[in-house]
């Protein structure tokens, strides 16, 4: 843009050059076109650029008798040219923004901190004390101007609007949190930019209030999902407030439990979308928190009970229809036990493999049968067998620590899933394809599985101490949905690919269990 | 000679006046803003392959053209763009701007006031622990230009973040 004005600049002296000759001069126009080129030329001289062309020739100027008025303007048009060749936005708006930082005067009364927002911003604390006050206002004007000449930013994402009160007038300044390349602070209502590092993460400091649990006193529920209710905490403080919601019915009364050992009356309406704060304040929730609020809402929803029920692990989906009866059975001399297979058509007997006494069969779709074997308890076997070619069985897996309980078997009778026991953690295995090898569903504390349809698993893990409820899509071949459950899940059965599973919790000596069902469109729902 | 000496300074001199009226009109944009409207984002898996995660931009009030540009935290460079694509020099400079040297991955559309709503697709490079609870965070800046002259426009910038849970 400024070499436009330079060049408007030099078109201009030349003009004059020809127009405002006094005096007759040998090489007239050949001495100023030097006089005025050589006086733009600049050289940095201890760090500042200097018109070092310019002050070569008001030395000859000097010696110079004819024309001084022309070669004198002829000078300082160099200088002028110099200027704008050297001068950035940047060397103007910096010290004028450190000027506008000088707005901030220490002597401040108060100090309001709101959250900065759209329609209302939100009182969050004061600071009266004068030493505070200081320490915030002295980080404060420690902040760096952020130049940009052809661009302007307006912070809109999540950060604090201060309002610093003098005895005469009013300053605000919005802080967000600092990204690099970009300005965090804003003064005043020009939205001034400047950068600091230091300044968010104080008032974070400052601001520490944290959301220790959400209660719903109607029906005793509490959700204490940390990751949960934090999200929640930062959706009321940042989220944008909403208007035309005088359909939304608040159905809902909880109560926000803060670290600070004050309570929030929130009220949320049916599964979780708003929420009312007071008369006025309403909030749409994120449709993810909204989803997960909905759930821990549900999964809390746990009865005192007097003793917590033991469940049997249950594996089988549905038992294969055939003719074929199977059998472990002892030897003649009663020692040798083997896995049998008898047509109960034709009342013949088969042995389709030897097996120990701790040996277990599960019948999948004809003609495969599962045969699980012990030899030790570090020393387990699964066996694949098609009783129409039982010497050509395979082994699924062999030698490892397997708990004939951690089997479960799909709607089909098809696809089996099984865990092994490593010394530290487990690993789920799910066998798709019976000559391919098996797929490793997930690693870690697996608690548990079960086939909810032919298409999706279940399964119960434990990871940093929270318990999750995973299904995971086996054409997909990724865990889709996790969801924190407040407590020990246990599988109860499954009826119309509905998964029954129970909620239990030791809380201050009481003992809690709920009954829930979940279907194959992931909801969940409370059995009384 | 000396009429058409005088009507080229007068000429100049008037061009020369434009000019410096028009830097001060552009630098007087600092100390204004637009009123502008927020933006709405959402995220959500692609039904075809949940690894991708698609995320809509829309803008409610246009009024010409703009640009949106969509960066990860800090440069972690954990993401793939499934949309990214060759810019040209002027987005190029656009980016310049506001990225830091160490971002190198970005999306930077280009739309109108007939397109009030922009997609684009992240991809995860790297294997994601289904149950990690930390925010995968997003920056997103909505850049409008303004022009008074047919000279470089400035930009109003609004800055917002999203975030990417794993699992929708």
């Amino acid at each position: 843009m400024r070499y436009i004005i330079i060049y408007g600049i030099i078109t201009l002296m030349i003009i004059y050059i020809y127009t405002k000759q006094n005096e007759y001069e040998k090489f007239y126009i050949t001495k100023c076109m030097s006089y005025l080129f050589i006086s733009t030329i600049h050289s940095v001289i201890i760090i500042i650029e200097f018109p070092l062309g310019a002050a070569i020739m008001s030395l000859l100027y000097l010696a110079d008798k004819k024309n001084r008025a022309v070669k004198s303007k002829l000078i300082i048009g160099g200088i002028i040219i110099v200027i704008l060749s050297v001068l950035n936005y940047k060397d103007i708006s910096d010290p004028l923004q450190k000027l506008y930082l000088n707005k901030i005067k220490i002597d401040a009364v108060k100090i309001e901190v709101y959250t900065n927002n759209n329609i209302t911003n939100k009182y969050l604390f004061s600071i009266t004390d004068q030493k505070d006050i200081s320490k915030w206002l002295s980080t404060l004007k420690e902040s760096t101007s952020y130049s940009s000449w052809n661009y302007k930013f307006i912070p809109k994402n999540e950060g604090y609007m201060l309002k610093i009160h003098y005895p005469s007038k009013e300053l605000s300044v919005v802080v967000t949190k600092e990204i690099s390349n970009l300005p965090n602070v804003f003064l005043n209502k020009n939205d001034i930019p400047y950068t600091n590092k230091a300044i968010f993460d104080m008032i974070n400091e400052y601001f520490s209030i944290t959301p220790l649990i959400l209660q719903v006193p109607s029906n005793q529920t509490e959700i204490t999902n940390k990751n949960i209710i934090e999200n929640l905490w930062d959706e009321i403080l940042w989220n944008n407030e909403q208007s035309n919601t005088d359909k939304v019915n608040f159905t809902i009364k909880s109560i926000i439990v803060l670290s600070n050992k004050t309570e929030l009356e929130i009220n949320f309406s049916n599964n979780f979308t708003y929420l009312k704060i007071g008369e006025k304040q309403i909030v749409k929730l994120s449709d993810d928190l909204s989803r997960k609020l909905n759930e821990q809402y549900i999964l809390s929803q746990l009865n005192v009970v007097s003793t917590l029920t033991d469940y049997t692990p249950v594996h089988i989906h549905t038992p294969a229809q055939s003719t074929m009866k199977y059998s472990i059975e002892t030897d003649e001399f009663g020692r040798n036990y083997s896995l049998n297979v008898t047509n109960t058509a034709t009342n013949v007997k088969t042995k389709l493999h030897s097996t120990s006494s701790k040996g277990e069969f599960i019948e999948l779709k004809s003609p495969y049968v599962l045969l699980y074997d012990e030899k030790s308890p570090d020393q387990n076997s699964l066996m694949l067998i098609n009783q129409n070619v039982p010497d050509k069985h395979r082994y699924i897996v062999n030698n490892k620590r397997i708990s004939a309980n951690s089997i479960a078997i799909c709607p089909k009778n098809i696809k089996f899933t099984y865990t092994i026991d490593n010394s530290n953690s487990s690993s789920l295995y799910l066998v798709n394809d019976y000559y391919g090898p098996p797929i490793t569903i997930a690693n870690g504390n697996i608690q548990d599985s079960l086939f909810l349809s032919d298409r999706l698993l279940v399964y119960l893990i434990n990871s940093d101490n929270n318990n999750f409820l995973c299904i995971y899509d086996t054409e997909l071949n990724r865990t889709v949905k996790y969801v924190t459950v407040p407590g020990e899940a246990h599988f109860i059965r499954i009826e119309d690919n509905n998964i029954i599973f129970s909620i239990q919790k030791k809380e201050n000596n009481l003992l809690k269990e709920g009954i829930f069902v979940l279907n194959t469109s992931f909801n969940f729902k409370k059995i009384d | 000679m000396k009429k058409s000496i005088a009507i080229t300074k007068i000429t100049i001199l008037s061009v020369l006046t434009v000019y410096i009226v028009y830097i001060i009109l552009f630098a007087l944009h600092h100390f204004t803003a637009p009123n502008f409207e927020e933006m709405n984002i959402n995220v959500s898996s692609n039904v075809q392959n949940p690894k991708i995660q698609d995320v809509i931009i829309t803008i409610p009030k246009v009024s010409n053209k703009y640009y949106i540009m969509v960066f990860e935290e800090s440069g972690a460079n954990c993401w793939l763009y499934c949309s990214h694509q060759e810019y040209d020099k002027h987005r190029q400079k656009i980016a310049d701007s506001f990225l830091s040297k160490e971002t190198n991955n970005y999306i930077l559309i280009e739309g109108n006031k007939k397109s009030k709503v922009n997609s684009i697709q992240v991809q995860p490079k790297y294997p994601l622990n289904y149950i990690a609870t930390k925010k995968n965070t997003f920056h997103v800046i909505y850049i409008t230009p303004n022009r008074i002259l047919p000279f470089s426009p400035f930009y109003y910038c609004l800055h917002n973040e999203f975030y990417i849970n794993t699992l929708n």
